[in-house]
């Protein structure tokens, strides 16, 4: 007896067939309903929508002295530009106020932005200041906000901008990548500058970097380390390292500038850009593989970790966050441990620090799915906003100047916002441009 | 010379030193070898030329199985008795006239009348076969395979077995070319495996100890003594096969003739593979000539191929020579080429007259083997300056196979074959690093070192020459026992693997690894002959029962033991360092002449790489002194070489255990023929690389004078001011990988629609694999922290991980056919229903296992102490893992394939490989990329013999 051939034949198709739906793929994707991409374009299948934003200017309660000195009419700070930034873009968007104090951007795409301003003083301005208000060289602020269509309204508070005492006044963390010929991570550097009236005492001073940012993996949440993140009790330092000295023994008076390498030599040999002689450093940090310039003075390692280059010093090249802070006891600081990298992290208590920086990289170029945890890693009542940069080759992020002092000192703008407190320039270690 | 299906299997014993247990397992076959008797069908008919209807008298005329065959007389009849029941293709050759193969359905009683028409070319057939044969066996074996015969090889325009291997359910295709390397494994769903030479590590289909054997022409091709790899902590992947299967672009399909895909259980016969096997006949014997040229904007080839018979049809000569060159992008430089020549000779004692009661002649066949393999990918400086590199594989191969009736009715076959391969090439890349010390010591100890840093070019140099000897001693005999035909096997292979390359070479200082964290030190240049050679035996006994029963009923039965042996010395007559028993049984049941049902069991095993077996040592720099002053005369560095050598003396063979059930059903006379099978493959044992930790010490000193500007290096005070310690994790090759594979193949041929003379083949593969890693492992940016930080006192180790993937594919083909016009028109649609990979292991604080201490020591913690508040320190979440499931998105590509036969019996091909040049899919949130080879045209010109000699007056 044969089986009727029909039958098996249309069985078959079948089973092909049940085989095929069976087998439909089932693509995960992550909760993304209405994201847009730097680009603007929707990922998630939605429709694209423009929003107004409305930013009103207002003067931080502390600070309003200053802004009757300077004779602002009500308190509200006109014909003040204002800058945009949309996260993941590279594109500010610019408005100024009107006489109410608000800017406004129309027809600007959804997400979210970072709203930033400064408002430098001239020496007339500054001169009308009080006796106290003196080291105030600028008002600055920013916010970080969700825009929604039709329009979001916010309120941005500006606050005065002291002159600090030593500042990070140059940074480069850029990795030199030249197409083809790999990258150089080795050049780092930070310049220090006494942006202050006084000789300052580098002794056990502290130069780190703090919690760098994360994105929102679907298997390493962004809960994993939001402890380490915006802590408004201090800043939670991946590594520390110290300066030598207990005393008076490395004295830096007003108006003078250090350089700190991560490896004090002539890099120009090794790399064909981007990279600095820095074998006049007056500093080095020393990991277990680097070379050891016996001319230059090292760094002390406070931990709590060793940067994995074994290089010593060396800032992650996507969110660097340096600080300065005074000296510390280590073993006293609070420790939390960072799950995703295994690492832990030592919180410095935000009164012991002197100067801190936030950046973000520029990773529109970059394919990542994920969005980001923050773009703020660094609580606001610390630094308000991230300078955003683009890691050109042989540049380096140096804060701006905001004028000279009779003797000629070069004063530095120190909002403690980033976003407007830095530029991007070719590299000049040694020197204030 | 394999094109006569001469007997299978034949019987032969090696005639050096034959140890006693060959003689024992020979014992069975030689006290059996009593009674033979044909039992089964007739078939009888007659050979006619299809124009004309005149017979073809000496036409060959077999089974494609094996024995028996015969040749038709001086009207073109024949007969062959004692034909098995099942499925079977009878094959009729004759000089001048396309090979004709029958397929047909053998009751276990009575005669079946065949008669069977010549022509000139296969196209102008009735019945042309262009893809794997429905209802086909491998000669010999019973488990599930698929066979592919020199029609559908013709046709699949395919550069390297890789390209025919298409035909087989679950295999992607792709476009012909020689670009990039080509490795087969049956029945593994495409995952990475985590294993050597990349982040992610190479797919199951390319580790040693995983893979599906490739024998050609008896003996089997091995990459086990490739070592053309880096290791486990080179930055540099050097574009080899090394470490997996071997790179079958070394085999041109043009010189095929037949390709038997044992996607089951093997027979004993066969050893080294945990993933069935891939028997290969090329073109042997009597052929007709014929060149063929192949041009695709990519692809060049050109193949010639003709035998010869000599001496009345006791001798024969032919050769085969395949050119082909492949450039892979019009937008770079990178080419491939190919030169491969065949030659084989086959001395008879008598000619094949099918007489039933002719006893077997002696036989004897030569082959030499000669293939080149050139792959350069040259420096292009304005797009990626410095790096390039090039593989020049040249190999040779002698192959002596002597067969002929033993004693007692027996056969026997001696075969030998020795293969060398001489792999030269070189890769390049710019490399950067850090100014740091360094030190060039090749051995153990303290020496004065000197810095470096910056940009340089690493240039490695491979030189390997891997080696294979080879033979078979085998023994056949055909008893009827019990009422059973039996067809039994004996026989013994002895293999010996060696590689006499000078090896992995280039300039200490500038090596292909640039980064160095002051404890894990840098490779040192390996000669590759410091490897031993790896001595194996096999021994085996395989026996394969037909038993008829009333009512159509037959049942067969294959059941087989082998024992592998790898030896501890340099010969097979040391002692075994490791040995397996594989027993293997397939069972075959027909209730009626159109139903099979199938299953079978059984193990087998791998051998793992000479380069598994034999580690080069590894470095550790520990840096003692860094004085790195301005003025380079004053410079002192000073370091501290440690060598581990990671040899596993207790590493051996992979084993792999299998189970496959099925069923295959022929509907009427239809020619249609629905088949599916499911399978579990379980391959445990294959090697990995353990982390074994262990302990340095690194010693601190004083300087004699750390004065700057003196014009001279300070020197180290002795003793060491202090001492401490340092862990560190050895690469210990290991038998710690599984591979447990399930899947279900389908394979559907509709009978052909006789109104459009169209039909429809379907083929469809489901396969899950879960790979996984036994040993502990850690991470390696703890690794470094712990080696780089002395406050930090222990790191946490995990369990090894698994990893899952799954894919189904599947593969339909329409093919039109138009005997009258010589017309084959072919559309593949391949269609990817599937494809999903994801990481199955514990990612919490709590999935730590242990830690390792800074001396080096490993300590558990039981679970319930995990909590416990001592253990805060190492409670971190695992990273690495990817426990969300990327899955590709389904997609399809169609491809084209018009044959047509040309004025004298030629042919020309056309083909359109993802002919409406589909891209697939990119990468996006939550999915993977699917993208697909872009659209290639080409066509192939066969010239038969005449037309050639034709086109050259």
């Amino acid at each position: 007896m044969r089986l009727p051939a029909r039958s098996v034949w249309a069985l078959t198709f079948g089973a092909v067939l049940l085989l095929i739906l069976a087998c439909e793929p089932s693509v995960v994707r992550y909760p993304t309903a209405g994201r847009t991409d730097t680009t603007g374009v929707d990922t998630s299948g939605g429709v694209i929508r423009k929003a107004t934003l409305t930013v009103r200017l207002t003067i931080d309660p502390r600070d309003t002295g200053i802004a009757n000195a300077l004779g602002w009419a009500g308190g509200i700070p006109a014909g003040v530009q204002v800058a945009a930034r949309r996260a993941g873009s590279s594109i500010e968007l610019t408005a100024s106020t009107d006489s109410a104090g608000i800017a406004r951007y129309v027809n600007i795409l959804e997400g979210n932005y970072s709203v930033s301003v400064v408002r430098v003083l001239d020496s007339a301005e500054n001169a009308r200041l009080s006796q106290s208000d003196r080291d105030v060289n600028a008002l600055g602020g920013a916010l970080a906000l969700d825009v929604k269509a039709p329009g979001t309204d916010s309120a941005l508070a500006l606050a005065a901008g002291r002159r600090g005492s030593l500042v990070i006044s140059e940074f480069s963390d850029e990795i030199p990548y030249v197409g083809g010929l790999g990258q150089y991570s080795y050049s780092g550097f930070v310049e220090l500058y006494n942006n202050s009236d006084t000789t300052i005492y580098l002794d056990g001073k502290i130069i780190g970097n703090g919690q760098e940012g994360w994105w929102q993996y679907p298997t390493h949440p962004c809960q994993l380390i939001s402890p380490l993140l915006g802590d408004s009790i201090g800043v939670w330092a991946l590594w520390m390292y110290a300066f030598p000295g207990s005393g008076r023994e490395h004295p830096l008076p007003p108006g003078g500038l250090i350089v700190v390498a991560t490896d004090a030599i002539d890099h120009t040999p090794l790399f064909p850009e981007g990279v600095y002689d820095l074998s006049n450093a007056d500093y080095e940090s020393v990991g277990s593989s680097d070379t050891d310039n016996p001319g230059v003075p090292n760094l002390i390692w406070l931990g709590p970790n060793e940067p994995n280059t074994g290089h010593g010093m060396f800032y992650f090249e996507l969110w660097p966050v340096p600080f300065l802070a005074l000296p510390v006891d280590t073993a006293s600081l609070p420790r939390q441990p960072n799950v995703i990298n295994g690492k832990y992290y030592q919180r410095v208590p935000r009164d012991r620090i002197l100067d801190i920086g936030q950046f973000e990289f520029d990773l529109s170029a970059y394919s990542s799915s994920a969005p980001p945890c923050t773009t703020n890693p660094v609580h606001p009542s610390l630094d308000q906003s991230p300078f955003f940069f683009r890691g050109l080759d042989g540049y380096s992020e140096q804060r701006r100047g905001v004028g000279r002092l009779p003797d000629g000192r070069k004063i530095l703008l120190r909002t403690r916002n980033s976003a407007r407190d830095f530029l991007s320039a070719p590299g000049t270690p040694f020197q204030l441009p | 010379m394999r094109s006569d299906p001469g007997p299978v299997a034949a019987p032969g014993l090696h005639t050096g030193r034959v140890p006693l247990c060959i003689l024992l397992l020979f014992a069975p076959a030689l006290l059996a070898a009593q009674q033979r008797a044909p039992h089964g069908v007739t078939i009888t008919g007659r050979v006619t030329v299809a124009a004309t209807a005149e017979p073809v008298p000496n036409a060959l005329v077999a089974l494609e199985a094996g024995a028996p065959a015969t040749r038709t007389d001086s009207v073109g009849r024949y007969q062959l008795v004692g034909v098995p029941p099942g499925p079977q293709v009878l094959i009729v050759r004759s000089i001048g006239f396309a090979p004709t193969r029958v397929p047909l359905t053998v009751g276990t009683e009575g005669t079946i009348t065949r008669d069977v028409s010549l022509a000139r070319s296969a196209l102008t057939l009735q019945r042309v076969t262009v893809t794997a044969e429905p209802t086909g066996r491998a000669r010999g074996e019973l488990g599930t395979a698929s066979v592919i015969d020199r029609d559908a090889i013709a046709n699949q325009s395919a550069t390297s077995l890789a390209g025919v291997l298409e035909l087989t359910p679950g295999v992607a295709v792709a476009p012909p070319g020689l670009d990039g390397v080509q490795q087969f494994s049956i029945r593994t769903a495409p995952i990475p495996t985590g294993g050597p030479a990349s982040p992610l590590g190479p797919g199951a289909a390319d580790l040693a100890s995983f893979g599906t054997a490739i024998i050609m022409d008896g003996v089997p091709l091995s990459n086990n003594a490739n070592l053309q790899s880096a290791g486990p902590r080179a930055e540099l992947v050097l574009p080899s096969s090394a470490g997996g299967g071997i790179d079958l672009r070394r085999i041109p399909a043009s010189t095929l003739e037949r390709v038997e895909v044992i996607r089951g259980i093997p027979s004993a016969r066969w050893g080294d593979l945990t993933q069935g096997a891939v028997i290969v006949d090329t073109r042997a014997g009597e052929v007709a000539p014929e060149l063929v040229a192949r041009y695709d904007p990519a692809t060049v080839e050109a193949s010639f191929v003709g035998g010869h018979a000599m001496a009345g049809g006791l001798q024969a000569l032919s050769g085969t020579f395949d050119i082909a060159r492949t450039r892979a992008s019009p937008l770079r430089d990178d080419r491939a080429s190919r030169v491969d020549a065949h030659v084989a000779h086959r001395w008879s004692s008598a000619p094949v007259t099918g007489a039933a009661d002719a006893a077997l002649p002696w036989v004897l066949d030569s082959r030499a083997d000669f293939s080149q393999l050139y792959a350069d990918n040259p420096e292009e400086p304005n797009v990626l300056p410095g790096y390039a590199n090039a593989s020049h594989d040249r190999s040779l191969r002698l192959n002596e196979r002597l067969s002929g009736p033993g004693p007692r009715g027996t056969h026997f076959a001696l075969t030998g074959a020795l293969d060398v391969t001489q792999q030269r090439g070189f890769t390049q890349s710019l490399m950067t690093r850090g100014a740091q010390p360094f030190t060039d010591r090749l051995t153990s100890g303290r020496a004065i070192g000197h810095f470096i840093g910056g940009q340089y070019l690493a240039d490695v140099k491979i030189d390997g020459t891997p080696w294979l000897l080879y033979s078979r001693a085998e023994l056949t005999a055909a008893p009827r026992r019990f009422g059973f035909d039996h067809h039994l096997t004996a026989g013994g292979e002895l293999r010996r693997e060696w590689n006499a390359g000078a090896g992995f070479q280039y300039d200490v200082e500038f090596p292909p690894q640039s980064f160095f964290n002051g404890v894990a030190g840098f490779d040192r240049p390996r000669r590759y002959d410091a490897a031993p050679p790896v001595p194996t035996s096999g021994w085996y006994l395989d026996d394969r029962l037909l038993r008829i029963f009333p009512h159509n009923v037959s049942l067969e039965v294959q059941g087989g033991l082998r024992a592998d042996v790898l030896h501890r010395g340099r010969w097979w007559l040391s002692k075994s360092r490791d040995a397996v028993l594989e027993p293997r049984l397939t069972a075959q049941l027909s209730p009626r002449p159109w139903l099979r049902l199938r299953g079978g069991i059984g193990n087998t095993a791998k051998l793992p790489s000479l380069g598994a077996l034999s580690p080069p040592p590894e470095y550790y720099d520990v840096v003692n002194v860094n004085w790195y002053t301005s003025d380079p005369v004053e410079r002192l560095a000073v370091l501290t070489t440690f060598l581990r050598n990671p040899t596993n003396a207790d590493l051996g063979w992979s084993v792999s255990h299998q189970r496959e059930a099925g069923v295959e059903v022929d509907v009427g006379h239809t020619g249609g023929v629905i088949s599916v099978v499911a399978y579990r493959n379980t391959v445990m044992g294959g090697a990995g690389f353990a982390s074994i930790p262990d302990v340095i010490t690194r010693e601190h000193y004083a300087l004699s004078d750390s004065t700057i500007g003196t014009g001279q290096p300070p020197t180290i005070v002795e003793p060491a001011t202090s001492v401490d310690t340092l862990p560190i994790i050895i690469n210990r090759p290991s038998n710690d990988l599984t591979l447990l594979t399930r899947g279900v193949e389908m394979t559907a041929f509709f009978p052909e629609v006789t109104a459009i003379r169209t039909q429809l083949a379907v083929q469809g593969s489901w396969a899950r694999s879960w790979f996984s890693v036994a040993d502990i492992q850690f991470s390696q940016s703890q690794i470094d922290g712990i080696q780089l930080q002395s406050n930090i006192a222990r790191i946490p180790y995990w369990q090894g991980f698994e990893r899952f993937g799954e894919r189904s594919l599947v593969t339909w083909r329409v093919i039109h056919h138009q005997p009258r016009l010589g017309l084959v028109i072919t559309a593949v649609v391949q269609q990817d229903l599937k494809q999903v990979s994801r990481d199955i292991g514990a990612t919490d604080t709590l999935a730590f296992v242990g830690y390792l201490t800074r001396d080096g020591q490993l300590v558990p913690v039981p679970p319930g102490d995990r909590t416990l508040p001592q253990y805060a320190d190492i409670r971190r979440a695992r990273v690495g893992l990817l426990p969300q499931p990327a899955a590709a998105p389904g997609d399809w590509l169609l491809s084209l394939q018009v044959a047509k036969t040309l004025p004298g019996d030629g042919r020309l091909s056309l083909y359109a490989f993802n002919v409406l040049n589909r891209v697939g899919q990119y990468e996006r949130a939550g999915s993977t990329a699917r993208l697909y080879p872009s659209v290639r045209f080409g066509l192939e010109v066969t010239l038969p013999g005449g037309a050639f000699a034709e086109m050259l007056r």
